[in-house]
């Protein structure tokens, strides 16, 4: 052994330190190093734990929103449905008031037009009667002889049914 | 201004008369001269004429016929009056 160069003191010392080398390293290293490795590892779990509950909880989140903003699309166009109805009702009515408008506005223009055309009627007949009256009266100047003027003013004391000056015509 | 009651009466007085006077005013409006037998006919017809003072006027627009006024009364027997009564009746009618 000696002719190798191995010194059986030495290999046995080294076996010695190595195993308290060991003995130490397990008692006093060991089980804190795993107990830090295992905590290590418990937080791992935990992080990973709770990215999962914030993923999982984003995506509840994230439906919820889609979720929500359909159902506020569905109500935009239940709103809109609404408003184009309540629009054509409204334009509707209006139309009809419009009409019911016109047609009051052209039956009292026609009634105006009627009244106006009477009317003009009425003083063409009084122009016509005024100037007939006026020929008639003139031609009658010319006309009238004084026999003639003498039998009518007769004709006309005599035909008078006043019988006293008390009493108008 | 107190006004004399004296006063106030004569001057009643005076327009009372006045006035009466202008009531019995007549005056006859024709178309021509009457002739007596004309006024004949009139005075026969209204008595009343004979009492009253009476003024002539003659006005040829009246054509024929007399109007006769007294005070503010006047009784038309004229052919223009007669005009006038036809045309206000096609008035109405019109």
């Amino acid at each position: 052994m000696e002719n190798l160069g191995i010194d059986i003191k030495l290999l046995i010392a080294q076996v010695v330190n190595f195993v308290l080398f060991l003995i130490i390293f397990k008692k006093f290293l060991v089980k804190p190093f795993a107990r830090y490795i295992d905590l290590e590892k418990q937080k791992e779990i935990d992080r990973e734990k709770a990215l999962s509950d914030a993923v999982s909880e984003k995506q509840k989140v994230e439906q919820k929103t889609a979720k929500l903003q359909q159902e506020v699309k569905k109500e935009e166009l239940k709103i809109i449905d609404e408003a184009k109805v309540t629009a054509e009702k409204l334009k509707e009515r209006l139309v009809e008031k419009a009409n019911a408008e016109i047609e009051d506005m052209r039956a009292k223009a026609k009634k105006q037009l009627e009244d106006e055309r009477s009317e003009m009627d009425r003083k063409l007949q009084q122009k016509v009667l005024e100037l007939s009256l006026f020929i008639v009266s003139n031609a009658m100047k010319d006309v009238l002889t004084e026999d003639s003027k003498k039998k009518i003013t007769e004709r006309l004391i005599k035909s008078s049914s006043i019988k006293s000056l008390n009493h108008e015509n | 201004m107190k006004i004399d009651p004296k006063l106030k009466d004569e001057l009643k007085q005076f327009i009372k008369e006045k006035l009466r006077k202008e009531a019995e005013k007549v005056r006859i409006i024709s178309a021509y001269h009457l002739n007596n037998q004309e006024k004949k006919m009139l005075y026969g017809k209204f008595p009343d004429l004979k009492d009253a003072k009476v003024e002539e006027t003659v006005d040829s627009s009246l054509l024929a016929g007399v109007v006769i006024e007294i005070g503010s009364k006047v009784i038309d027997l004229s052919l223009l009056g007669r005009f006038k009564r036809l045309k206000r009746n096609l008035y109405e009618l019109a």
